[in-house]
């Protein structure tokens, strides 16, 4: 079965791709440890996909261990006082926790959820998620803030974003966007140059980003909004007005065209992305789960109405699942 | 590396092509590593993943019918879309689905006799 092979194969063209990539990483003068990150990012959306069994995936625990290990799911379930809402507890998290970090982790996103929907105060719900990391032994909960910590903590230290449908800042109450956005503020100004750097360049790999999550190009002209606009008062006015307005395509792609050279607080139209035309192209095709498969023809010959092809070395995602052929052949009709 | 072997970039729309951007993503959104870095790697990928698709999967086969929606072939490339298709893997595994993509690069590379 074609998907068995699948994790292995994944874990070698991720060697190879590592292993290729250090002297490319030594000559930009880039440290090994972010390589290493690199290769432990990946490796975790892989998983976190689901698309096959990979030889790098944790062994699901059995049982929390009454130690440090389930820890976390024990401390939800001891501290119903936190709760204000009226003690409806969050359910127990399933046991497929690999450490800590990852019980942690999911804690942590529970917590966001039932604050979110218990509207309990954020200050609240940053506690127990600070709780809930320092005794998985992760550090870096102070630096978050509480508004970012619906993000996941490498135990490294790195962090991933969480962006999984909804942000979780809209939610939060104004004085908790305020210190976000002063994070940020305080942040660029360490860091002007590199930021400046980094949103005039418009790299192809933020545009593609682009059509795939117009969210995640969003928070990344978030954080040169704080740096771009002129003065404080006007931006963090339009700051608020966009954190409040997440899941809106047209305004993101609008602040994205005013930080790219306007310069001016003032409105400007929505210049049509050339992006968007593939984009809603792409939408049409891909509307479902985006089954694809991705191979090379030999042949591809029609006769009448009926079509065959021969195909070779090919990726194919469907129901959530991944398979690799080296030989393919298909036949359908028009 | 020979500069002059340039690879396909069709597979960077896979899961794990997917899954690599969205951490070089991370990394640059980070500052941790320059975007023309994350472009050098890219393309080792390419060339990496239609290695190991060439080597390592020889004799996996795969067939498949089903209805055509729809065709499309343009600088080289088939776009197939396909409902109502039922894939057979080695060992009458069978797949059923409703809908799927099919992109199709030239085995033969432009340039190549």
């Amino acid at each position: 079965m074609s998907n068995n092979i699948v994790g292995n194969a994944y874990r070698d063209i991720i060697e190879d791709v590592i292993n290729s990539s250090r002297i490319d990483f030594e000559d930009s003068g880039v440290d090994e440890t972010t390589l290493r990150e690199l290769q432990l990012l990946w490796q975790e959306r892989l998983t976190m996909s689901g698309v096959a069994i990979f030889p790098w995936d944790p062994e699901p625990m059995p049982e929390p261990e009454p130690q440090n290990g389930g820890t976390a799911v024990n401390y939800e379930m001891s501290s119903p006082s936190l709760y204000a809402g009226g003690g409806v507890p969050i359910s127990a998290t399933p046991q497929a926790f690999s450490n800590p970090a990852m019980a942690a982790m999911r804690a942590a996103q529970h917590i966001q959820e039932f604050a979110r929907e218990e509207r309990v105060p954020a200050e609240i719900a940053d506690e127990s998620i600070k709780g809930v990391m320092k005794r998985a032994g992760l550090e870096d909960a102070g630096d978050l803030d509480g508004a970012n910590s619906g993000g996941l903590i490498l135990p490294g230290g790195g962090r991933i974003a969480q962006v999984d449908g909804s942000s979780d800042e809209p939610e939060l109450p104004r004085e908790a966007v305020d210190r976000l956005l002063e994070l940020h503020i305080l942040r660029q100004k360490s860091g002007k140059s590199e930021a400046a750097g980094r949103h005039s360049l418009p790299s192809n790999i933020t545009l593609r980003r682009n059509r795939q999550s117009r969210k995640i190009e969003f928070i990344l002209s978030q954080v040169d909004g704080a740096l771009d606009s002129s003065d404080d008062d006007d931006s963090d006015d339009d700051d608020d007005d966009d954190i409040a307005n997440v899941g809106a395509g047209g305004s993101s792609a609008g602040r994205r065209k005013n930080n790219a050279g306007d310069d001016s607080d003032a409105i400007n139209s929505d210049l049509d992305d050339p992006d968007d035309e593939i984009n809603s192209q792409d939408d049409e095709e891909n509307e479902d789960s985006g089954m694809i498969m991705l191979c090379l023809y030999d042949k591809v010959t029609r006769t009448k109405n009926k079509w065959k092809c021969v195909l070779k070395d090919g990726v194919v995602n469907v129901n959530g699942k991944d398979y690799l052929f080296g030989k393919g052949s298909g036949e359908y009709e028009w | 590396m020979s500069a002059s072997n340039v690879y396909y970039e069709l597979y960077r729309r896979s899961s794990i092509g997917v899954a690599l951007i969205d951490s070089l993503d991370e990394l640059i959104k980070d500052s941790k590593i320059q975007p023309q870095l994350a472009m050098k790697i890219l393309s080792t990928f390419d060339r990496s993943i239609s290695e190991a698709l060439t080597d390592k999967v020889k004799s996996t086969r795969l067939s498949f019918k089903g209805h055509l929606d729809t065709y499309r072939f343009c600088d080289d490339v088939w776009t197939f879309i396909i409902l109502d298709v039922h894939f057979k893997m080695e060992g009458n595994e069978a797949i059923v689905a409703d809908k799927i993509k099919i992109v199709a690069n030239n085995v033969k590379k432009p340039g190549e006799p």
